[in-house]
């Protein structure tokens, strides 16, 4: 499924934002987790993971998104308006780490 | 040894000494006659102990005064001893009646209990029967731990107090049970403190079921430790000889029904198999959407004289049936199976339903007890969609139109199987439209005593009607649990029902490979099924999301090398409700903490507004309920 999830990522000086756009499921996550992996492997700055695209995350999607993005330690950005918001919410997603509302606070 | 033979001992011991001492002083002791205190003590009741104590204590005195001619020092040290004995008789007597004498009071316990314990059939019933020991024991709760494979599990299985099984090494009360097991021999603990000292670890479990004390004893078959035994009490027990014997006694009750209890486990294991074999599990297949349900009239018989059969035909047609042959019970399972295989093969077969018939009834009419056996046959093709059918003296199937207008087929109408075979059989053939539901199903369904048929049709019909757009599982369920309403089941009960694939705007059913690649799809047909009853965003997504998971678990659950597993997903909106039912032909697995999907549950229960999963022999079934409350249209909604 190529296009169930698009990612683009944009490079700063400071920083490498990556926005997930579409949909994570058990079909694609380990795709995600290595595509992930192979943006942070050439990045030399902080980076930072955008979900306010994503329109879909399933349980298997929430695990890998949690263990690459601490494994990376990337910062994520996720407003409350976002669509899987209460998806990651109820699962309490990320726990113990700091969810920013969008890019640029990240970045701040 | 009776109480009057004990009295009569104690007396002529007590005359005895009094004679031989009064004939030949100095021969025997004046202390001699309290032994009549002692032998009271010992077989006699209390009161009459204290009787015998207090007379041998007066006479052996005045023995000791007048006839011995004890004096001084030599006298008190006499009188002190004397004193003693009786003290001594009076206090074992009184010990003795605390006691409840094994031979008197627990004899008829004992016998009721054994009784209890052998009534029991099979594990399960064992495990009830061991629940009620607590009764007689005085005990707070008791528990039978029996070995299964290498582990030794709870009986009752689901026991509040005990819970599911343990490994005999780890934790508690797998410690306990693996030292009883281990030394071969009963233990008991009277108090927390001594058993914090013997097995540390289970201090904490002793305290968290307020155990004041436990009698651990182990059931045995051929020297070997089968099972064991506990009592636990949550007020102080001593444990005294009396209640050891008890315990002991209810032990070797045990090891003999535990040993039956098993042997009846294999046989039934047997039995099952051989009924499953003549009625096996619906499978699901491709294109449609099936399920069925079986009642057996006889208690303890899981299959009877009804049956359900569905064939997949090739080209796209699926045969399905519902049979009713003469009676219940084995002798009419017998012939159910058979006709049952039968029809798979005179279906592959036949170019049309009453050719199919036919064959059966050439066969039936060489089966003994086959015949009078009545038959609806139905081919189905939901890609042309049509449906063909014949009935040999079958109840009516109920067909449900894709808006809900329900109406019975009574179009192909014959006789029995076996009567006459100069007969001719004729079909059917109706329209059969995506969403199109036909309900087959035997008379046990709609019949009752001292009642017309017509009046159970239209019960059916109606109820029916009532939750039609309701996934066919639950519609199933609902049908059969609404249908035996106060009724006595004298007959067996068979319902098959089957709806062909949709998206209308009353149902969404989909059917499709267990795999995860299919998950995206999925999302792409329901969200738009879902847009024409959900207008918000995020309410959408919380269906999708609760489906996404139950779908993901159906595919999780897909045994290892299942050829072509499936999983069907149907949704239906019913007043402010959606209905989810997502189901599958695998074995359900207990959510496990794995990485991956270990939160899928967790998802389902925040999202959904209830959640029921139906795990079956013939795989899981999911339920999940939304509120909506946001609806696109202006329907009221109900709460």
């Amino acid at each position: 499924m190529p296009d169930l999830c698009t990612i683009e990522t944009r490079h700063t000086d400071r920083s490498t934002v990556v926005r997930l756009i579409g949909e994570i499921d058990a079909s694609n996550a380990a795709l995600i987790d290595g595509e992930l992996r192979a943006i942070a492997k050439a990045a030399r700055n902080v980076l930072i993971v955008d979900l306010n695209e994503l329109e879909y995350v399933d349980s298997a999607g929430i695990a890998t998104l949690e263990r690459t993005t601490n494994d990376l330690q990337c910062r994520i950005a996720i407003s409350r308006a976002a669509t899987v918001y209460q998806t990651l919410h109820v699962v309490g997603f990320n726990e113990g780490h700091e969810l920013y509302d969008s890019v640029g606070e990240a970045l701040s | 040894m009776s109480t009057v033979r004990g009295t009569l001992l104690a007396a002529l011991i007590g005359v005895l000494s009094v004679i031989a001492i009064v004939l030949a002083p100095g021969s025997v002791p004046p202390s001699a006659p309290m032994v009549a205190a002692l032998v009271a003590a010992a077989l006699c009741s209390f009161r009459q102990t204290v009787v015998f104590a207090v007379v041998a204590l007066v006479t052996s005195l005045l023995l000791t005064r007048f006839v011995s001619d004890f004096s001084g020092s030599a006298l008190w040290s006499r009188v002190i001893f004397q004193v003693a004995l009786g003290a001594i008789a009076v206090i074992v007597s009184w010990k003795r009646m605390q006691w409840p004498a094994l031979s008197e009071r627990t004899l008829p316990v004992l016998h009721d209990v054994s009784n209890e314990l052998f009534d029991a059939h099979g594990m399960d019933e064992l495990g009830v029967a061991v629940e009620a020991l607590a009764d007689p024991l005085d005990a707070t709760m008791t528990s039978l731990f029996v070995w299964e494979g290498d582990r030794l599990v709870a009986l009752p299985r689901v026991s509040e107090e005990l819970g599911s099984p343990v490994a005999p090494q780890s934790g508690c009360p797998g410690d306990l049970l693996a030292q009883v097991v281990a030394r071969d021999r009963a233990m008991y603990w009277t108090s927390t403190s001594e058993l914090a000292i013997e097995i540390p670890d289970c201090a904490d479990w002793f305290q968290s079921k307020r155990l004041q004390s436990l009698a651990a004893i182990p059931v045995r078959a051929d020297n070997a430790v089968t099972g064991v035994f506990l009592a636990g009490y949550t007020r102080p027990q001593a444990f005294d000889v009396a209640q050891r014997a008890f315990m002991n006694q209810i032990g070797s009750q045990l090891s003999r029904a535990v040993e039956k209890a098993r042997v009846e486990e294999v046989s039934r294991s047997i039995a099952n198999e051989l009924q499953r074999s003549l009625l096996g599990p619906t499978v699901l297949v491709p294109q449609v959407g099936n399920c069925s349900r079986y009642l057996p009239a006889e208690e303890g018989l899981s299959v009877g004289g009804d049956w359900y059969q569905t064939v997949r035909l090739g080209d796209g047609n699926f045969g399905i049936a519902v049979g009713d042959a003469l009676g219940h019970g084995l002798a009419a399972a017998t012939v159910m199976g058979q006709l049952r295989s039968a029809l798979a093969a005179c279906a592959l077969m036949a170019t049309n339903a009453a050719d199919a018939l036919k064959v059966l009834d050439v066969y039936a009419e060489d089966l003994p007890g086959a015949s009078s056996t009545t038959v609806v046959y139905a081919i189905v093709n939901v890609l042309d969609g049509w449906l063909e059918y014949s009935s040999a003296g079958h109840p009516y199937p109920l067909y449900v139109s894709p808006d809900g207008d329900a109406r019975y087929l009574d179009g192909a109408q014959g006789l029995p199987l076996g009567a006459n075979l100069s007969r001719t059989r004729v079909s059917q053939r109706i329209p059969f439209p995506a969403g199109s539901t036909i309900i087959l199903y035997s008379d046990g369904l709609i019949e009752r005593r001292r009642e017309s048929l017509d009046i159970g049709l239209d019960r059916l019909k109606a109820a029916v009607v009532e939750r039609w757009q309701l996934p066919i599982e639950l519609l199933a369920d609902d049908i059969v649990r609404d249908l035996f309403v106060d009724k006595a089941r004298a007959d067996d009960v068979a319902v098959l029902v089957l709806r062909s694939p949709v998206t209308s705007e009353d149902l969404f059913l989909t059917k499709l490979p267990a795999r995860t690649n299919e998950l995206a799809p999925l999302r792409g047909e329901l969200r738009s099924w879902l847009e024409q009853h959900v207008s918000d965003r995020s309410e959408i997504n919380a269906v999708l999301t609760t489906v996404g998971e139950a779908s993901a678990n159906a595919i999780d659950h897909a045994y290892p090398g299942q050829r072509d597993p499936l999983m069907r997903v149907e949704a239906a909106r019913i007043d402010g409700d959606v209905i989810l039912n997502v189901t599958d032909t695998g074995r359900w697995k207990a959510p496990e903490p794995s990485p991956d999907r270990g939160r899928g549950l967790m998802m389902m229960e925040a999202l959904a507004d209830d959640v029921t999963i139906d795990r079956r022999k013939t795989g899981t079934s999911v339920t999940l309920r939304h509120t909506i409350k946001r609806t696109l249209d202006a329907r009221p909604v109900h709460h």
